[in-house]
């Protein structure tokens, strides 16, 4: 008991410190790792924040279409899903209040359509990635003069029907060209 | 004659009551001025009703290895000990019927202290031995300070009865104001009646778990928190009536002294840290024995009074 | 009428025994600051104890490990009723890092019944008053 706890007892009898937490809510700082969420109209459905999970939180199930879903309770919130993913899609927002009384419930997701192979008609690759490599590789194909409708009806075959004899003969235009 | 005896009856019946309820809102102003001081906000004010409801109306579990008669009784001794104190004592203009006798409050404000030195020893527990031991030591450091400086009112008065403590007071001043030094060895012993720091040892401190405490749970702890809501109001009254003329005969005034006393022993459990069992031991022993038998000597052979 | 009223009074004083299972401690440390001034607990009640015994929550951090698994299962026996178990961290619902770990003896509710799970590595003092909260509704 000297001057300094009295005088700091006085101060904090006067004014208290204490947030008014569950009655106004609490405002994490800026950069605060919250919930990771799914942008539904950004994601293209590659399955990279899944391969860069350390946790394995994140897992992708393939059925009629492609599922992504992260788990909250294997999540560390460590953001490598964030800053792996090319579209930025996956955030992790600033929503910390979590809790839940079925853990099977802590979940976020979000589906993707697949492409059909037009010859098989095998679902083999995700409709919005494809759809958005052929977007960027826009300016490759006006410089070598390769037009994309024609690439497009090329690439939408499954790699088994592009072993075909019928498919293979329309590739081999490209080769002659880059020769 | 049918007149005073309900109105004895009625006394016995509401004294206990209004005992309860006032030694809540004790225990909650300690609790909140604590927090406040420590610059955060305190519960609500129905809190200590809350946490002795829950107690009473949860699951109790006794341990295998305990001695069940010593483990149930000894709550009830608790509790019989300051329910018999609160009998005894005045309330502002409210006197008890039979005379409340300065000993007898005394003696059974012993017995919380052996109840819990019982109920600690009983649990089978190593946690409740070691808190036992440390209640044993405190409370034989802290009975003779305490007892002399309460005993210094009744020799001033020449008599051992509260209520004439009390009236003598009324005409000659407060004790407080002819015997310092008694009050203040009796404010220090005062604090670990109430279990508070620099000496809450044996009261659920975190060294060793929960002290005699540890083994109880349900109804017989809730029954050891009433007793312990309750020595919040017993014990500021005792020292209002003995040194602070017992709210010169009216109610408000009685409560008010109360309320003093209880901010000023938060304002001390804030301020200080926990003793150890030794530095406890020693200093009530020395500093607070010391003051009590200056004014002892005073009060018995007359020298240096004012 | 008087169940009422315990079962109102009863979520007013939660009294809470924290258990460490063995992790990292950062789901300790926010268990801890939610007690200091500045998430100040007492306001709602809850005092944190030391028994068991004296405990109507508990709450549990960190992966359960091989040493730890018996020791937690007595202390879940010693809680009298009504309780609540909370799974404070991702490491108690599921293990999260250590789950391949040789030292690790499953998720907690394969241990003892959990009644709510607070996710977060660690989960903010916030959150850990929310799932408080949630779960005093229930009790």
């Amino acid at each position: 008991m000297n001057k300094q706890t009295i005088t700091e007892s006085i101060r904090g009898f006067i004014s208290p410190k204490t947030l008014p937490y569950p009655r106004q809510p609490s405002v994490p700082p800026e950069g605060f790792r919250g919930k990771p969420e799914f942008d539904l109209q950004k994601c293209v459905g590659c399955g990279a924040c899944a391969q860069t999970c350390p946790m394995g939180a994140i897992n992708v199930t393939d059925g009629l279409e492609r599922s992504i879903r992260v788990w909250y309770g294997k999540c560390s919130f460590c953001g490598r899903c964030q800053d792996v993913c090319p579209e930025e899609a996956i955030r992790l927002t600033s929503a910390y209040e979590l809790a839940v009384f079925d853990k099977n419930k802590a979940t976020a997701d979000v589906k993707i359509e697949f492409e059909s192979c037009p010859s098989c008609g095998r679902k083999f690759f995700p409709a919005p990635q494809l759809k958005k490599s052929f977007e960027k590789m826009e300016p490759i194909l006006e410089k070598r003069n390769i037009s994309n409708e024609e690439l497009r009806s090329l690439d939408r075959v499954c790699p088994s029907c592009r072993e075909k004899p019928e498919e293979l003969s329309k590739r081999k235009l490209f080769l002659v060209n880059f020769g | 004659m049918t007149a005073s005896i309900i109105s004895s009856i009625a006394f016995y019946v509401l004294q206990p009551f209004f005992g309860f309820i006032v030694g809540a809102l004790f225990y909650w102003v300690f609790r909140k001025i604590r927090a406040r001081l420590q610059a955060r906000r305190g519960p609500p004010w129905y809190q200590t009703f809350a946490d002795v409801t829950k107690l009473l109306f949860k699951e109790s579990i006794t341990p295998l290895i305990a001695d069940k008669t010593i483990f149930y009784l000894a709550p009830l001794l608790a509790f019989t000990g300051y329910l018999v104190a609160l009998l005894q004592l005045p309330i502002g203009n409210v006197y008890p019927p039979l005379a409340g006798d300065l000993i007898v409050i005394l003696i059974f404000l012993t017995l919380p202290g052996v109840a819990i030195i019982l109920g600690g020893s009983s649990s089978g527990s190593p946690y409740g031995a070691i808190g036992s031991s440390r209640e044993t030591a405190l409370l034989v450091a802290s009975e003779i300070p305490f007892a002399i400086s309460a005993l210094v009112t009744g020799i001033q008065v020449k008599s051992m009865s509260i209520i004439k403590i009390v009236d003598a007071q009324n005409q000659f001043g407060p004790m407080a104001f002819h015997y310092p030094f008694a009050t203040v060895a009796f404010f220090m012993c005062m604090l670990l009646k109430l279990g508070r720091k620099p000496f809450d040892i044996p009261d659920a401190e975190v060294e060793i778990i929960a002290g005699p405490y540890t083994e109880y749970s349900g109804s017989l702890l809730g029954l050891f928190e009433i007793s312990n809501v309750l020595r919040w109001f017993v014990i500021p009254a005792f020292a209002v009536n003995l040194f602070f003329a017992g709210g010169l005969g009216n109610l408000f005034v009685f409560l008010t002294l109360c309320l003093v006393v209880v901010a000023l022993i938060s304002f001390l459990d804030t301020q200080n840290s926990r003793y150890r069992i030794d530095q406890a031991f020693n200093f009530l022993l020395t500093w607070a024995t010391l003051l009590a038998v200056i004014d002892l000597v005073r009060a018995s052979t007359g020298w240096a009074l004012w | 009428m008087l169940k009422k009223i315990v079962s109102k009074l009863r979520k007013k004083s939660p009294w809470v025994m924290h258990v460490p299972c063995g992790g990292c401690n950062g789901c300790d440390i926010e268990v801890v600051a939610a007690l200091t001034p500045l998430y100040d607990l007492e306001r709602f009640g809850t005092l944190q104890k030391g028994s068991p015994r004296h405990a109507d929550i508990l709450a549990v951090t960190g992966p359960v490990t091989v040493q730890v698994k018996e020791r937690l299962r007595r202390v879940y026996a010693l809680v009298p009723n009504p309780k609540i178990v909370m799974a404070i961290g991702s490491c108690a619902i599921s293990g999260e890092v250590f789950a391949d770990g040789y030292a690790f003896a499953g998720p907690l509710d394969q241990i003892v019944p959990v009644d709510i799970y607070v996710p977060g590595c660690p989960p903010r003092p916030e959150a850990i008053i929310h799932g408080v909260a949630q779960a005093l509704a229930r009790l």
